[in-house]
């Protein structure tokens, strides 16, 4: 192999295998040529170690291959020059310290570093200078109480986010007040290149102020001209807090969220209203959102973004109320190609988890992937307006009915909808279809370009087994953490519940699956093995012919727009018939065009001579060819506006099958 | 009823009555070259291009219609259709698409008139009123057209569907 084709093939391989190297492992690939250190350090984004004893060769060694860098024992003070390949650092990830480390600084450094951090043996000083020389980051992760302590997150991040111009990526989990203020120095400033925005929370114990939502209102509208991508949540119930030292027994709850809705019932909403003109500009490309119990933030800005929006591409949207969704300007919604919408919140009040009328996405037909999941009835994949999800290529439906009845999850009937109307599907994924039956899947199995279907928590003729019954049983955490489970791409193959079929046949090679291994066949993944690239080829040309014999005209105008030898088969067989128009005349007139067998005349309202010149040729080489041009003319052709006449009169009459007019 | 034995490409061996058997025009020839009998129940007729699962699918076939008219002869003029498929045919060819294609081989190798033209028709079916998008997707089929050629071959279409 040659060249850069080398690492590249390779570097998608090595992707694969990452997971189960040890970082000596990597080490070692490193050092096994130059191709290999390469890849190791395109995939891998190796991050490098910079310490007292390093820091001294990162300058040199440290090229763009390296996204990150590692900060530890680095006591000694160091100087600008030391720290140049700062500014080769591309991607920034802020976690805290871990507690309890015995440094000296600890005083100093115990909140943040830049990169993977496991030794955080580092001067206050040298952070700070390494931290504000990252001048090209493009990606910044604020993790997890990466902002939640001293005064030395203020200092840092005040100084930081002066030097982040051209960020483009910004993610923040937060826990607490204290970070959302010191989140203030970051969300104060304006990043030029922003693109994608995720304000999260995670076990927050106090809800934000009004004023803090605020900011994050005022930095999206900061960056309403590069923002294209916004994922938000709003803050989840504190959890019931488990007291380590007491063997897990549950200590008293914690007070509930009090939302500033709540509080302060008309200024929130005040401040959307006095925003919503400047959201209507916001250039986004997709949205992301959570709701939870609090109903509050997320729910109201989400919704104002929502509003009106015309050139979203992806709305993912959590925990969304069915009659909230229902809302939506999906009127809008053409643009829309994934759609991944979760219901059921967790307040279950009955106006609420209605079921989803999924008939409100029939006008999502440019929608590839659509992904339901917990709304309130199984009846959804009736409803989906399959007709007009003309390009839906990924369906995904998780059903609820563990909670809600032994429903089946759609009729044979609707199976047999879908087998006809979905042209372009080639994934399904179904889960809790437990009255699912081998009938209605063998109807879905026949769908032309279905190359995978999975059923999850599949309880059909042949297969209920106990571990998915206590699945069931232990409600939605437990499945949730089934489906993330069994969900990954490393979990297929290696004696986990999915076996692959090679069949559309699935009752029957499911029996004899079963029949002969030990899989747990509850979740199944049939993968239809890809027609073979020759499967059309494969067919002589005269059988070719038969088949094309069968085609409209416009059936074999498609055909010839499929490949090249598709062209060739069908325009062999294609008889062309022309349209004789000011639009097309001088394209006619200068083609040689040889599948000509009648010519239509129509909205022909000017020749000039030289015109009559070349279509005079043109319907001689006609002539000479087939010795048989049929004329026919459309009905709208106005006659007295048409020198056809004057045209046809070129020809000597014998020309001509059957006479114009 | 006199039976001749047809040997698949696997070695499978499917006793078939002669009278079935000589719907296919290759199997009629065959045995009339080799001069077999009605009653020479023990030949062996090898079928080297046809697979155990798609002949039985073929004989399937054949026995169904065993009683059918001869078809017509070919004629240009006449309408071509497709939606003249017999129920039970259509049932019989809802099978996968790499089948299908197999049973097309097998009939136009055995030359069975009536099943090439109904497997075609079936073929025929799958690809009206699809996209080209649509047609690549259903055969795996990779678009090797430059843009430019593309371009061309839509605007030859466009002029044609002018109106």
């Amino acid at each position: 192999m040659k060249g850069k084709e080398y690492p590249k093939n390779l570097e998608i391989l090595f992707e694969s295998i990452l997971p189960f190297l040890t970082l000596e492992d990597l080490k070692n690939c490193r050092q096994l040529n130059s191709t290999w250190k390469y890849i190791v350090e395109t995939a891998v984004r190796f991050a490098r170690i910079c310490s007292d004893s390093t820091i001294l060769q990162l300058n040199k060694e440290f090229s763009d291959a390296h996204l990150s860098i590692r900060v530890e024992n680095l006591i000694n003070p160091i100087t600008d020059d030391q720290i140049l390949f700062a500014s080769k650092v591309k991607l920034l990830f802020v976690e805290p310290f871990p507690k309890g480390h015995n440094s000296n600084s600890r005083d100093l450094c115990e909140s943040s570093v830049i990169g993977v951090n496991s030794k955080p043996t580092v001067s206050f000083p040298n952070f700070i200078k390494i931290l504000w020389s990252c001048i090209n980051v493009h990606r910044l992760i604020l993790n997890q109480g990466a902002l939640a302590h001293t005064q030395l997150d203020r200092a840092c991040f005040q100084g930081l986010a002066r030097t982040l111009i051209h960020l483009k990526h910004l993610g923040v989990i937060l826990t607490g007040n204290k970070e959302l203020q010191n989140l203030r120095y970051i969300f104060g400033e304006k990043f030029p290149h922003l693109e994608f925005l995720s304000v999260c929370y995670h076990k927050i114990r106090h809800a934000p102020t009004l004023e803090q939502y605020v900011e994050i209102l005022m930095f999206i509208l900061k960056h309403k001209e590069t923002l294209r991508d916004i994922v938000m949540s709003d803050p989840p119930m504190v959890p019931n807090q488990l007291e380590p030292t007491t063997g897990g027994k549950k200590t008293k709850k914690r007070k509930k969220l009090k939302n500033p809705q709540q509080s302060q019932p008309n200024t929130f909403q005040e401040y959307l209203t006095h925003f919503r003109r400047e959201f209507e500009t916001l250039q986004l490309h997709g949205i992301g959102i959570k709701f939870t119990e609090n109903q509050f933030s997320c729910w109201g800005l989400g919704m104002t973004i929502l509003e009106n929006r015309k050139n979203l591409v992806l709305i993912y949207l959590s925990k969304i109320p069915a009659i909230v969704a229902e809302k939506l300007a999906w009127e809008n919604s053409c643009t829309l190609q994934v759609l991944n919408l979760k219901g059921i919140p967790y307040d279950m009040r009955p106006e609420l988890s209605k079921a989803f009328n999924c008939t409100c996405l029939s006008q999502c037909y440019n929608l590839s992937e659509l992904e339901l999941s917990d709304f309130y009835n199984y009846r959804h994949v009736e409803r989906l307006p399959f007709k007009k999800l003309k390009s839906l290529q990924m369906l995904t439906y998780m059903g609820n009915d563990s909670l809600y009845g032994k429903e089946a999850l759609c009729s044979c009937e609707a199976a047999e909808t879908m087998a006809e109307e979905l042209k372009v599907v080639e994934k399904i994924v179904l889960f809790r279809s437990s009255m699912m039956t081998c009938k209605l899947t063998n109807k879905l199995c026949q769908l032309e370009t279905l190359q995978e279907i999975t059923l999850l928590g599949f309880k059909g003729k042949y297969f209920n087994n106990e571990r998915l019954r206590l699945l069931y049983e232990n409600g939605p955490a437990a499945r949730r953490d089934f489906i993330e489970q069994n969900h990954k791409p490393s979990n297929y193959g290696d004696g986990n519940p999915f076996c692959i079929c090679n069949s559309r046949d699935y009752a029957d090679e499911l029996h004899k699956i079963c029949s002969e291994s030990s899989l747990c066949p509850s979740c199944v993944r049939i993968i239809f093995p890809k027609g073979p690239k020759t499967r059309w080829d494969k067919l002589n040309p005269s059988i070719r012919h038969i088949i094309l014999s069968y085609l409209s005209f416009e059936d074999l105008c498609s055909a010839r727009l499929v490949s090249r030898s598709w062209s060739q088969d069908a325009l062999a067989f294609l008889q062309y018939g022309i349209c004789f128009s000011d639009k097309s005349k001088d394209y006619i007139c200068k083609t040689s065009l040889s599948n000509i067998l009648y010519l239509a005349v129509a909205n022909l309202k000017s020749v000039i001579p030289y015109e009559k010149f070349y279509f005079a040729r043109f319907v001689q080489t006609l002539v000479l060819e087939y010795n048989e041009v049929s004329f026919t003319k459309p009905n709208s052709v106005n006659l007295s506006t048409v020198p056809t006449n004057d045209i046809l009169n070129s020809f000597p009459e014998e020309h001509f099958t059957k006479p114009f007019l | 009823m006199p039976v001749v034995r047809l040997q698949s490409v696997d070695g499978e061996v499917f006793p078939v009555d002669v009278e079935i058997a000589r719907m296919s025009f290759a199997i009629r020839n065959m045995l009339d070259d080799l001069g077999v009998q009605d009653n020479d129940a023990e030949e062996v007729i090898p079928l080297p291009n046809v697979t155990g699962p798609i002949l039985r699918k073929v004989i399937e076939w054949c026995t169904h219609h065993k009683d059918d008219p001869p078809p017509p002869e070919e004629d240009d003029t006449r309408e071509k259709r497709t939606d003249d498929i017999p129920a039970w045919d259509q049932e019989f060819l809802r099978v996968d698409q790499a089948v299908l294609f197999d049973i097309i081989l097998a009939a136009n190798y055995l030359d069975i008139k009536g099943l090439l033209d109904v497997t075609c028709k079936t073929v025929a079916n799958m690809i009206k009123g699809k996209t080209p998008e649509e047609i690549r997707k259903l055969f795996n089929i990779k678009n090797d057209f430059t843009p430019a050629e593309e371009e061309q071959i839509r605007k030859e279409n466009e002029w044609c569907e002018e109106k």
